[in-house]
């Protein structure tokens, strides 16, 4: 997804004069030309993310749009209270783009793993939540919404599904149907949910947002709903409404638990230490359903 | 510090006591730290139009960054014609636009919505590069306080200003001393000048002294004024007096307050 930040956001530079993109020490190489043709308004600011929030709010102030980008950690819960008060309290147009996602730097630890981001954000009122599954859907989501006079947070992962769909913000889409149980899948985790889920009788939902304004209408197909999402749980059930009002499923919330994750290795170690790989999944839905 | 002032201060005086007054009736607001500042918004909103014939609040940006001097904002905003007097009946009430910090969305003229420290100097800092972009001749003030100075958003943004040379940005310092209990700044001249800052030290209740550190022009460099001021200046009780810090005075101090006010 990085490839297609540069791209999307070097276009949106390019053509709008009224946007502007700070950086803090990441991506620089990426986005080497845009910061050579445009020095007035894209800038490497710094390691300094608390104070770049505080920038870019000066900037919004004077109807300039920032781009903000950084990792996860940093981007969120280093410059947390700079998002709270200059963007949110004082309702200010921005847009807050991280990689690194809840354990992508797996290799660094825990000072680099951010799965607490969604459920941080949805806490703070006027965040629209952007969690997009492919380069695809991402390119699709900014350009519809940088500039929507909101604050918008787009969480880009390493992993990515391989499939075609593409979710409009506040928006839940069928892949398959089915009858046993309802699964949600959110945002890049959509191929191991798919791949679990092979050749169960279970309806498969996909969404990649959350929006405050709007909860997401779900209608459930039996007493039993799973949520699958790759960070910790919680900020998808509460954007949800179940129907009909008179089902009270059983929820199974499939997500990072809320625990420092002390190993390294590889992001599919991680995910089969935290039972989110594959296999483990299968095995929770299959508990789950029987 | 010798008082070079010509100005007749009885309109800052009956600021004071406005500001004193309504602080007392709502028992609400941090009346040391208005009156620390009062002077310096003064010159600002009041001081420099008259005398540059251009009105500050439109053509500048400015920052009140220790927004819990909000009392001195008011009154000052009052007096400048930007809002009415209203704020001295509802200052703090359940539907009031007039807090014990300040809030942008509701009160014309106040371009950030501080209250926690730290925030407005970065702000400020964004504003500047908005108006290169926008290619907008503007000044943008940011008053800090001398105890918000411990926070780390402003060392960081003071490298920014440096490096970005930010002569268009003016910081104040309201040095009233009332955090060195906690954490001193030490030689805050010296250090503004290694973080590649023109400073001018000055008497910050002298419209003489504030309004020429005002007016200096800096060539590629931003500009910190270090203002020397006195915490709940002009009510000797309150002087200094951290137990004054977000208190109000009973029916029989107020009297004695406002005869010192005269």
């Amino acid at each position: 997804m990085r490839k297609a930040l540069v791209e999307v956001v070097e276009e949106v530079i390019r053509s709008n004069e009224n946007s502007a993109l700070l950086l803090g020490d990441i991506g620089v190489y990426g986005f080497r030309n845009a910061l050579n043709d445009f020095p007035n308004r894209v800038f490497n600011l710094g390691i300094l993310e608390q104070s770049m929030i505080g920038v870019a709010a000066g900037l919004a102030s004077e109807g300039v749009v920032p781009i903000v980008h950084t990792i996860a950690p940093f981007l969120v819960e280093r410059s947390l209270e700079q998002l709270k008060i200059d963007f949110g309290y004082q309702r200010l147009t921005g847009n807050f783009v991280s990689v690194g996602a809840s354990f992508d730097y797996s290799g660094l630890g825990c000072t680099h793993h951010c799965p607490a981001d969604v459920n941080i954000l949805s806490s703070i009122e006027g965040f629209n939540i952007f969690l997009p599954g492919s380069p695809s859907e991402f390119k699709y989501l900014f350009n519809k919404h940088w500039n929507n006079g909101e604050i918008n947070y787009f969480r880009l992962s390493e992993e990515s599904h391989t499939q075609s769909i593409v979710c409009n913000f506040g928006e839940i889409q069928k892949v398959h149907s089915g009858g046993k149980a309802t699964i949600i899948a959110v945002g890049p985790i959509l191929d191991d949910v798919l791949e679990a889920a092979n050749g169960l009788d279970v309806e498969l939902l996909y969404c990649s947002s959350i929006s405050q304004k709007t909860k997401m209408e779900l209608e459930v197909v039996s007493n039993k709903l799973i949520i699958v999402e790759p960070f910790n749980s919680g900020s998808i059930r509460q954007n949800l409404t179940i129907l009909p009002f008179s089902s009270n499923p059983e929820i199974l919330e499939v997500g990072v638990p809320v625990k420092f994750i002390r190993n390294y290795g590889t992001v599919e170690e991680l995910k089969q230490l935290l039972k989110l790989d594959v296999n483990s999944l299968r095995d929770r839905i299959v508990e789950f359903l029987s | 510090m010798e008082r070079l002032d010509t100005l007749d201060q009885s309109e800052i005086l009956e600021l004071r006591r406005k500001i004193l007054v309504t602080a007392t009736l709502k028992k609400e607001g941090h009346i040391p730290s208005a009156l620390s500042v009062l002077d310096l918004l003064y010159a600002i909103y009041v001081q420099i139009p008259r005398i540059s014939k251009y009105n500050v609040l439109t053509q500048d940006s400015f920052i009140l960054s220790k927004g819990h001097a909000s009392l001195a904002l008011y009154a000052i905003l009052e007096h400048a014609g930007v809002i009415d007097n209203s704020w001295t009946k509802d200052f703090s009430d359940f539907s009031s636009d007039f807090g014990g910090h300040p809030d942008m969305r509701k009160i014309e003229g106040v371009e950030a919505s501080t209250g926690s420290l730290g925030h407005g100097l970065p702000i400020a800092i964004g504003k500047v590069l908005a108006n290169r972009v926008k290619k907008k001749d503007r000044n943008v003030t940011c008053l800090v306080g001398d105890g918000e100075m411990n926070e780390g958003t402003n060392w960081e943004s003071l490298l920014l200003a440096s490096h970005h040379r930010m002569s268009e940005l003016t910081l104040i310092i309201d040095q009233n001393n009332s955090n060195d209990r906690a954490l001193s700044l030490g030689n805050l001249e010296a250090k503004l000048n290694a973080f590649g800052f023109y400073v001018i030290c000055i008497d910050g209740h002298s419209q003489k002294e504030i309004l020429g550190a005002l007016m200096k022009k800096t060539v590629g460099l931003p500009k910190a004024i270090i203002a020397k001021t006195i915490k709940g200046y002009g009510i000797s009780q309150m002087q200094n007096n951290p137990a004054w810090h977000h208190a109000f005075p009973t029916g029989e101090q107020l009297d004695l307050m406002l005869q010192e006010l005269k």
